[in-house]
């Protein structure tokens, strides 16, 4: 049985050299704010004026200024989720996708029972951080699970051996 | 849970988890959870393990009362 939305095996290694310096750089850039916001991604626009409300700006175009650092990272994390949570294992076999699709559930899950908690105890510009992160954590809570169980799996039948 | 003889079956025809594993293109992991009955082979990775020992499923695999509950 082949499974068609997996990835090949050899993306699995890509995904981490990917997932590992993307992880460590948004959580500092999450963790300190915009210190990190790395200058050669700004880029100057020329916005249009929207409204009347800002007439006191005396130009006819006001400029504006954007950093991209939050969306790099956002990308390059996303990606490097997705190639480490779906590359196919070396043998991808039958129980290999059973695991994989509880992992899933329970990740699923996992992360519905922290929104549920965040909407409840979280209000204001918090919960917007909460819901930032959670674009994220159902992937990182089933990598964690599912390579969790392999390892485990893996200790269990090398002690078997022995 | 479904039981099923593969150990016996393995002694037999003297065959490690790992031949056996490689024979059905399946992880050794895989074989080892249907032999301590954690994990219910699908009906097509059952026929090739009865093909592997040249045996009928019925032979390796059968029914508990717990599995019509």
């Amino acid at each position: 049985m082949e499974t068609q939305f997996l990835f090949p095996y050899r993306y699995k290694r890509i995904g981490w050299f990917v997932l590992i310096p993307f992880f460590a750089l948004s959580l500092a850039y999450s963790i300190t704010g915009q210190v990190y916001d790395l200058p050669f991604l700004t880029f100057t626009f020329q916005e249009e004026q929207k409204s009347s409300l800002y007439q006191d700006d005396s130009f006819l175009f006001s400029l504006h200024q954007e950093n991209f650092t939050n969306e790099v990272l956002g990308i390059g994390l996303l990606i490097g989720l997705i190639l480490t949570a779906f590359s196919k294992e070396k043998i991808e076999d039958e129980r290999i996708k059973h695991l994989r699709l509880e992992s899933l559930l329970w990740a699923v899950y996992c992360n519905s029972l922290l929104i549920l908690v965040a909407i409840i105890f979280i209000y204001g510009g918090l919960f917007m951080t909460v819901m930032t992160y959670s674009m994220f954590t159902p992937l990182i809570f089933f990598i964690l699970r599912f390579n969790w169980l392999l390892w485990k799996e893996k200790k269990q039948s090398i002690q078997i051996l022995i | 849970m479904m039981k099923n003889t593969i150990r016996i079956e393995r002694a037999i025809k003297n065959i490690t988890q790992a031949e056996l594993a490689d024979l059905v293109k399946v992880s050794r992991q895989t074989i080892n959870a249907i032999e301590s009955n954690k994990y219910i082979p699908s009906a097509v990775l059952a026929l090739k393990i009865a093909k592997v020992f040249e045996k009928k499923v019925e032979d390796i695999f059968s029914l508990e009362e717990k599995d019509w509950q």
